[in-house]
């Protein structure tokens, strides 16, 4: 009998593998593929998704240009420095993080919902109990398959 | 396995220890640059070079204040030339200019070749140790919440490098922003803001201070942004690298499962 189950990266994870082995599953017996995502596939990061670190993060910058200006010009604007760099710090960040958006958007959906797949092979009588510590360790989807036998 | 560990120690990618785990990055250089600029330093320390980093912030700190140039800029920016011209201690601010290109260029290379060590040790698939512990500190590979960082960052600068278990740059960020955020009066200044009196808000706020300040904002919400993207993908990568060695023995179910099939 199989348990397949998908996976994210986490602790629970591993957590999960350590738990099967506890109860009896040997290690031979757990199957785990970590999967390429689209973002791990290409060493040409410099393309790539949201939250790559090589994004540019126009938000930081934008920010911290417009705060700079805010508070130098606040010195003479009537609302003082505070006001004006909270404007500028707030105004700056928005334009920036827009413009982050706006040059991400077209990679935005390849993000990959499951990182690992883990098939268990075990008896039909461990499977209802590899499903629940599956299911308890945040797996993303679990499925059974009892093998036809004709 | 032999030439595993040769590699391992030739293209090496991280380096553990219990307060921080350094690591090769991949940065847009001009990006860099651009935080060398704002601040001389920030930009060797956004490449994990952390003494280089402390040492031209601390430059940068003594000879701006020193030289009166937040002061010159602030006038010059307000359009006020003279007052510039007579703010600005001449003992002091032509040690400034070498220093400020140094810092620019020196990081823009840094940035170039580290992206390349990093392809190198990314290639070469360099083990990772994930957990290092020590008396007074610990550090682990995990999942971190980039947006957890960024509003620590916001609410107080050099906690989101704490969060990211990097002690020495969130240190000196801590020292920094305390130093910048009492000797700029800010603290008075914000509470007479909301208190509307804009006028003695203004005269309270130390510019030659104050200026440093959009610049500690900014670099520690983004650099510690960074690192923890970094450091989630590294755990990504450093477990996917354990279960693919331990976890893939055989593939006896799926080809079970064909046979059962044919059958």
């Amino acid at each position: 009998m199989n348990v397949f189950a998908t996976f994210r990266h986490s602790m629970y994870l591993e957590m999960a593998i350590i738990e099967l082995e506890q109860r009896g599953i040997e290690q031979q017996n757990i199957l785990v593929i970590p999967l390429d995502n689209q973002y791990t596939k290409s060493h040409d990061i410099v393309l790539t998704h949201r939250g790559d670190p090589i994004g540019i993060q126009f938000g930081f910058i934008f920010g911290t240009v417009f705060m700079l200006l805010g508070v130098i010009y606040g010195f003479v604007f009537k609302w003082g420095p505070v006001l004006w760099g909270m404007i500028g710090i707030l105004t700056g960040g928005v334009l920036g993080y827009w413009l982050d958006l706006f040059l991400i958007k077209r990679n935005q959906n390849t993000i990959g919902l499951s990182e690992v797949i883990l098939i268990v092979d075990c008896h039909q009588s461990m499977s209802s109990e590899v499903e629940r510590i599956l299911w308890g360790h945040r797996a993303v989807g679990v499925a059974k398959l009892q093998p036809k036998t004709s | 396995m032999g030439s595993r560990v040769s590699q391992a120690i030739r293209r090496p990618r991280a380096f553990t220890s219990s307060y921080l785990m350094n690591q090769l990055v991949l940065r847009r250089p001009y990006v860099v640059a651009w935080w060398s600029a704002a601040l001389p330093g920030f930009g060797h320390i956004m490449m994990c070079k952390y003494a280089t980093g402390f040492l031209l912030m601390g430059m940068e700190l003594v000879i701006n204040v020193k030289a009166h140039l937040n002061s010159a800029i602030l006038y010059t920016m307000l359009g006020e030339f003279h007052q510039a011209k007579i703010t600005i201690d001449l003992r002091w601010i032509l040690l400034y200019v070498g220093m400020y290109g140094f810092a620019i260029r020196d990081s823009y290379r840094v940035a170039i070749e580290v992206n390349q060590l990093y392809t190198l040790s990314d290639r070469g698939d360099a083990p990772i140790i994930p957990v290092k512990i020590s008396a007074l500190e610990l550090n682990y590979l995990s999942l971190r919440n980039w947006r957890d960082v960024v509003l620590w960052s916001f609410l107080c600068p050099g906690a989101g490098h704490l969060y990211v278990n990097r002690i020495p740059t969130g240190f000196f960020i801590l020292g920094w922003y305390l130093l910048v955020f009492y000797q700029s009066n800010l603290s008075r200044a914000i509470l007479a803001t909301f208190q509307g009196h804009f006028a003695l808000a203004t005269t309270l706020l130390k510019p030659e201070w104050l200026l440093f300040f959009p610049s500690i904002y900014g670099f520690a919400a983004h650099d510690a942004y960074l690192q923890a993207v970094e450091l989630s993908k590294m755990f990504k990568s450093e477990q996917s690298r354990f279960l693919s060695e331990n976890y893939q023995h055989r593939a006896i179910q799926l080809s079970t499962l064909q046979r059962k099939e044919v059958k």
